[in-house]
């Protein structure tokens, strides 16, 4: 195994770590402004709990980052690598729960036919509608979050993070929601009492859909899958080429690949160890992603062909 | 490319969002079952008075008054117990009930309550309105906080 973190992520990574400490603060100023607007709109409601949930993806990344740095121990030999996929199975959960709960309570008011109020407010003397404060505060919470995302992508890509990942792809797409949102407030102003529901509806979806692509990918990478593209399930090209490399080194042997956090653990069983062996040269890909390549090990052959 | 096509949807959709703000003042919010409009066309409301009080108190004179100059309609009262007019109230039987509520009233999640018109400690005088009417309602909270300042 090569130290924590390779010296080539270094600078990503750290441009990483603040950017997700920028998406905190810039979450929080709108979870402040959508809960001061939310009222008893079921669409503000929802739209205030995903804009809670989506900090988790921040504070996973932060905190897996944090544990990614610490040198193996005695009670961890083989390092923190995978608290980041632990985290984010738990961080998959919530969203799904929570969005599950939400798009059952949008569909309960909405077989209730329940007509939301929103009444006015006094500010500075005037009277101005609530749906209009609602509007505005929905408007600010769709641009900060796709600017941040973009710029999150990129790096995501580089550091092979699927947390990273996760996140960039929610915050890209958060301004759908904010837009959902909008028109359940303005459909509720035009006197459709159900466009709140229907609005929650769409935003609980998006955040239950959020959720179960994460869990497949955490449970991929707990259940020590094969790497995978990031944000996806498919086998990714790298660690396939890198099988096939390993195969026609070690003729006759079989080889497996994991996934380990942002690397790659390689295993060869039924060849006998050269001893040193420089990783970086049995890389297929791009040099420049050579760091993935984390671990060679070697192991009697088992009697279970897996390499089929 | 498709951030493009995203960023030319936001646009378009920031410009109606512009143009129905500008347009709409008037016709945002509306009732869904109408309620404003019915008012002002059969020049009528219909008003539930919880009969706790004899003779009522001023304060509900004074909203009805100023409810009736702002659509040109008459008030329709009856007097009852809350219970009886508040339900009716829910079920679009009822356009205002007036009566004193506790400031956490349970009530409050049925229907809409709008901010004290006579405050007397915990008990004040409001008038409740059927949840999502919420032009109605908007007229009603902008009369009942004239008559609120004016007892001041």
């Amino acid at each position: 195994m090569r130290r924590a973190i390779p010296a080539e992520i270094e600078a990503d990574l750290r441009r990483a770590v603040r950017l997700e400490w920028w998406t905190i603060a810039w979450m929080i100023s709108i979870i402040t402004l959508i809960g001061l607007a939310m009222g008893s709109s079921q669409a503000m409601k929802t739209a205030w709990v995903e804009d809670v949930l989506s900090l988790i993806p921040s504070l996973v990344f932060l905190l897996a980052v944090h544990f990614e740095r610490k040198a193996p121990t005695e009670r961890f030999p083989y390092g923190y690598h995978r608290v980041n996929s632990l985290a984010f199975l738990v961080a998959a959960v919530a969203l799904s729960v929570m969005g599950t709960v939400l798009l059952v309570e949008s569909g309960l008011s909405l077989i209730r036919a329940e007509h939301v109020t929103i009444p006015p407010v006094q500010i500075l003397g005037k009277d101005i509608w609530l749906g209009w404060l609602m509007v505005a505060a929905l408007a600010y919470s769709t641009v900060p979050p796709v600017i941040l995302g973009r710029m999150k992508l990129p790096l995501a890509r580089r550091l092979q993070d699927e947390v990273l990942h996760t996140d960039a792809l929610m915050q890209k797409a958060d301004w759908m929601t904010g837009l959902a949102g909008i028109a359940g407030i303005i459909g509720i102003g035009l006197g459709y009492w159900w466009a709140d529901a229907v609005a929650a509806g769409i935003i609980s979806f998006s955040i239950l859909h959020d959720g179960i692509t994460a869990l497949r990918i955490a449970v991929a990478e707990l259940a020590d899958g094969a790497p995978r593209e990031l944000g996806s399930t498919r086998l990714e090209e790298e660690g396939e080429a890198l099988k096939a490399r390993l195969l026609e080194l070690y003729p006759g042997a079989q080889v497996r690949l994991r996934d380990s956090g942002r690397f790659i653990m390689a295993q060869v069983c039924g060849a006998s160890s050269p001893g040193a062996v420089d990783l970086d040269s049995l890389w297929p890909g791009k040099p420049e992603r050579s760091w993935r390549f984390a671990q060679l090990s070697f192991a009697p052959r088992e009697t279970e062909d897996f390499s089929a | 490319m498709a951030g493009q096509r995203s960023a030319a949807v936001m646009n378009r959709f920031f410009l109606l969002a512009t143009a129905l703000l500008v347009a709409g003042c008037d016709a945002i919010p509306s009732d869904p079952d109408g309620t404003l409009d019915r008012v002002r066309g059969e020049r009528l409301f219909r008003v539930g008075l919880i009969a706790s009080h004899t003779p009522p108190p001023d304060g509900a004179g004074n909203l009805l008054q100023r409810l009736s100059r702002a659509t040109g309609a008459k008030a329709a009262v009856e007097r009852g117990p809350a219970e009886a007019l508040l339900t009716r109230l829910e079920e679009g039987d009822l356009d205002l009930v007036l009566g004193e509520f506790a400031e956490q009233s349970p009530w409050a999640a049925q229907v809409t309550l709008s901010d004290p018109i006579l405050a007397n400690g915990p008990i004040v005088l409001a008038a409740a309105a059927r949840n999502g009417e919420n032009a109605w309602i908007a007229l009603i909270h902008r009369e009942a906080r004239a008559v609120a300042s004016a007892a001041e």
